[in-house]
C-alpha cells in the first residue's frame, strides 16, 4: 500500500509555514542569528537557530506551541482540519524533552541541596512537571490532529524524527491506519542544553553568518536550533477515497545502530550506510535512482567524515555524481526535531525541484568528497533520501519519491 | 511501495522481569562492566540488564553467540524508557553558586564559566532516553533497527508490537525488547519501586534452526493498533504484565494483552 504525503508544516529559523520554508530554500536564506532567548552576552555560546516569533511562549511550553502551529498547518493542507476524532488516524511524534525553567528552579531550590528534597519542600512542582510528562503532551497533539487512533512518543536522539516518519510509513503499510499524522518538535536554546552541548565540544563558536559549515574543511561543530515540522502521512487508497492529492510518497525508510559508541559515531560510516541501504532496500530503488540527498550533515568534523564515507560506500563511484546538501547550515540542528524539519525540507526539493543548498561550504575537505550543492538550483528531482543520525548510535534514513513516479 | 511483509512467525526464546514484592536483581552484577555502569542511570542500569538476563535465557550470552544465531545487522532492540529527571545535585549546586543573579548576562555568564567546570561532560548524553537501547547495542553488538517508545504505560506493549512486526516484515531477525523504571530519577509519575522487563522475539525458523526452544509465540491483531485507553503506570510495569502472561507459554495474542482486565491486573 502506497503512503502519501498529503500535508506538511513547519516552523523553524527558516520561518512559520510551508511558504516561508520554501522561499528561504529558492533564496539561499539561512536563519542561524545572535541568541535572543536570554541575555548571552557573556555566554560562551553566541548564535543559534531561534524561531523569531514573539507570540510564542518560552521555556516549557515552547515545543508543544510550536508542534501545534506545524500540526494546524500540517491539517488544513491536508484538507483534515476540522475532521472528529477518528480511531483510524493515528500520531507518531518525536518530542525533545521540555527545558527546565532556571530561575524559578533556583529560587526554590535555595538552600537545598538533593533532587528528593526539592521534590518534597515544592509538591507543586510535581503538577507543573505532569502537565509537560510526554504522554499528556502527546494526548493533548492527538486531541489537536483528531487522531484517536494509537499515539507514540518516539525518541532515538537526532534521529527521531526520521524514526517518527518511518514508523508512520509501517502504520499505513501494515493497514493499522488511514492517516498518520508524524513530526517532530523541540526547543533547546536554552542555556542548560547549550552548556550540555558545550561540555561534549560540539558546538561551533563562530560567527553567526557562518557558524555552521557542514563538510568544509574548517568546520567546527554544530548551531543548535529549534522549530517543529508536521507530515501527514496517508494510505493511498484512503487519500483517493476523499479525492485527496499526493504531494510525495514516502517511499522507504531504514534504521540501525553503530554498536560501536555512545558519542562517537562509527568512523567509517558502517551503521549509517546500513540505514541508508535498508531505506533503498525497502523503496525497492537502486542507489542511482536518487537525485538528491539531505545529509544529516551536522558539521561537526567526525560526524560528516562519518556520513561522507557512508554515502561513498552506497553510492560508489557514483557518490561524487549525488548531489547532497545539509540544510542545518541554513536551521541549525533541531535535534529531536532535526530529521522532521529536514523531510519537510526534502519535500520542498521534490515540490519545487530545487536542490536546497548547504550554504557555508568554502573549502572542499579531502576527507568528504561529495558533490555539495553550494547554491540554490534548480534541478530534476524525482526521488531523495534525508538522513537523520543520532547520540548512541542511531541511524535511520527516509526515501521521498515524487508522486506518479513511486 | 515498500517491500512486502515476509510474514513471518515470531517466537519468543527469552524472558526475564523484575518487580517490588517478587524476583530482585542486581544490574551492576548482570552487566559486570563497572566503567559502562557509572555512566549509567538507574533505570538504564535495570533494562540493560533485563535484556541481558532475556538474552541469556534464549542461549545468547554475549556479543558472539548473538552472532552465530544471525548477523549483527539483522538484530535490533526496541526499548521503552520513561524521561529521566534533568534536576540532579549537581545543577541545583551550580544554581545555589550562581544565586540570585542569574537572569542577567553576567549571571547567565557566571552560570557557564562554573557548570564548564561543575557539570558532569556526558550529563547531556545521560538524559537521553535512548541510552539503554544504546548500552545494550554496544554490550551485544546488535546493529540491527532501534526503536525507543516514550509515550507513557502503553509504551511497553509498544515495544512488543514493533519489534513484531519488524521480525515480521523481514527487516530483522532478532529483537531485544525492554523496559525499566526507577522511581527517584524519573521525570514522570511511576509506581513504588524498580520494575524491569526483558523479551527476546526471533524468527521462529531461525530459533528452530539454532536449536532454540521457544517459550512462546507471539502474534499481533487488531487491537494493539486500535485506540486504547490510557494505561496508567510505568512502561516497565506494563512489560512485567506482558512477560507473566508470555512465561505461560503457547500462542500469545498482543490483543489478548491489550485487554483492560490484563492490564489492570497488571497494576
Amino acid at each position: 500500500m502506497s503512503c502519501w504525503i498529503t500535508g506538511a508544516g513547519a516552523i523553524s529559523p527558516l520561518g512559520t509555514g510551508m511558504a516561508a520554508h520554501q522561499a528561504a530554500v529558492a533564496a539561499g536564506r539561512g536563519g542561524i542569528g545572535a541568541i535572543t532567548a536570554f541575555p548571552a552576552q557573556g555566554f560562551p555560546i553566541a548564535c543559534a537557530g531561534e524561531v523569531r516569533d514573539a507570540t510564542l511562549p518560552s521555556g516549557s511550553a515552547r515545543p508543544e506551541a510550536m508542534a501545534q502551529r506545524a500540526l494546524e498547518e500540517a491539517l488544513l493542507s491536508a484538507g483534515l482540519d476540522g475532521a472528529a476524532p477518528d480511531p483510524r488516524r493515528a500520531l507518531a511524534f518525536a518530542i525533545g524533552k521540555p527545558t527546565l525553567e532556571l530561575v524559578p528552579l533556583a529560587r526554590r531550590s535555595l538552600g537545598i541541596a538533593q533532587p528528593q528534597a526539592l521534590a518534597a519542600a515544592h509538591p507543586e512542582m510535581e503538577r507543573e512537571r505532569a502537565h509537560w510528562d510526554m504522554p499528556a503532551l502527546l494526548d493533548r497533539l492527538a486531541a489537536r490532529a483528531g487522531a484517536a487512533g494509537p499515539r507514540y512518543a518516539c525518541y532515538t536522539a537526532c534521529a527521531s524524527g526520521n524514526d517518527a516518519l518511518g514508523l508512520g510509513l509501517r502504520l499505513i503499510e501494515r493497514g493499522a491506519a488511514d492517516v498518520v499524522i508524524t513530526g517532530g518538535t523541540d526547543a533547546q536554546v536554552h542555556p542548560l542544553s547549550l552548556l550540555e552541548f558545550e561540555l561534549l565540544s560540539a558546538l561551533s563558536h563562530g560567527p553567526a553568518d557562518n557558524a555552521c559549515r557542514p563538510f568544509d574543511r574548517n568546520r567546527t561543530g554544530f548551531v543548535v536550533g529549534e522549530g517543529a515540522a508536521v507530515v501527514v502521512l496517508e494510505s493511498e487508497a484512503h487519500a483517493r477515497r476523499r479525492g485527496a492529492s499526493p504531494r510525495a510518497v514516502l517511499s522507504g525508510y531504514g534504521s540501525s545502530m553503530d554498536a560501536f559508541g555512545l558519542t562517537k559515531c562509527h568512523p567509517q560510516g558502517r551503521g549509517a550506510a546500513q540505514a541508508m541501504r535498508a531505506a533503498l532496500a525497502d523503496a525497492q530503488l537502486p542507489a542511482d535512482a536518487l537525485d538528491y540527498l539531505n545529509a544529516h550533515g551536522t558539521a561537526t568534523v567526525l560526524n560528516d567524515q562519518a556520513e561522507a564515507a557512508a554515502i561513498q560506500q552506497v553510492w560508489g563511484a557514483a557518490a561524487g555524481r549525488l548531489p547532497v546538501s545539509s540544510t542545518k547550515a541554513m536551521t541549525g540542528h533541531l535535534l529531536t526535531a532535526a530529521s522532521a524539519l529536514e523531510a519537510v525540507l526534502t519535500l520542498i526539493a521534490l515540490e519545487q525541484q530545487i536542490l536546497p543548498p548547504n550554504l557555508n561550504f568554502q573549502n572542499p575537505d579531502p576527507d568528504c568528497r561529495l558533490h555539495i550543492i553550494t547554491e540554490p538550483r534548480p534541478a530534476r528531482v524525482r526521488a531523495a533520501m534525508s538522513n537523520g543520525f543520532g547520540f548512541g548510535g542511531q541511524n535511520a534514513s527516509i526515501i521521498l519519491t515524487q508522486a506518479g513516479a513511486a | 511501495m515498500s517491500a512486502a511483509s515476509s510474514g513471518r512467525r515470531v517466537a519468543v526464546t527469552g524472558l526475564s522481569a523484575f518487580a517490588p514484592g517478587r524476583a530482585t536483581m542486581d544490574p551492576v552484577a548482570v552487566i559486570a562492566q563497572p566503567r559502562r555502569l557509572r555512566a549509567m542511570h538507574r533505570s538504564y542500569q535495570l533494562g540493560t540488564a533485563a535484556a541481558a538476563l532475556a538474552l541469556r535465557q534464549a542461549g545468547l550470552d554475549n556479543s558472539d553467540a548473538v552472532a552465530r544465531a544471525c548477523p549483527p545487522e539483522r538484530a535490533g532492540i526496541a526499548a521503552a524508557l520513561p524521561d529521566v529527571s534533568p534536576i540532579t545535585a549537581d545543577l541545583l549546586q551550580l544554581l545555589a553558586a550562581v544565586g540570585p543573579t542569574l537572569d542577567t548576562a553576567a549571571g547567565w555568564q557566571q552560570f557557564a564559566e562554573l557548570g564548564l567546570h561543575q557539570l558532569h561532560p556526558f550529563r547531556r548524553l545521560s538524559l537521553l532516553a535512548n541510552l539503554a537501547a544504546a548500552h545494550t547495542s554496544l554490550l551485544f553488538d546488535l546493529q540491527g533497527p532501534s526503536f525507543t517508545f516514550t509515550s507513557g504505560g502503553i509504551a511497553g506493549l509498544q515495544t512488543l508490537s514493533e519489534a513484531y512486526w519488524t521480525l515480521h516484515g523481514g527487516q530483522a531477525d532478532l529483537m531485544v525488547c525492554h523496559a525499566a523504571s526507577a522511581p527517584e530519577q524519573e521525570f514522570a509519575a511511576v509506581p513504588a519501586g524498580e520494575f524491569a522487563a526483558g523479551v527476546v522475539l526471533e524468527d521462529w525458523e531461525q530459533a528452530a534452526a539454532r536449536g532454540a526452544r521457544p517459550l512462546a509465540e507471539l502474534t499481533v491483531g487488531a487491537a494493539m493498533d486500535a485506540a486504547l485507553p490510557p494505561i496508567a503506570g510505568s512502561p516497565a510495569q506494563t512489560l512485567v504484565a506482558a512477560v507473566d502472561r508470555l512465561s505461560a507459554g503457547g500462542v500469545v495474542s498482543l490483543d489478548a494483552l491489550t485487554a483492560t482486565p490484563f492490564l489492570e491486573r497488571s497494576a
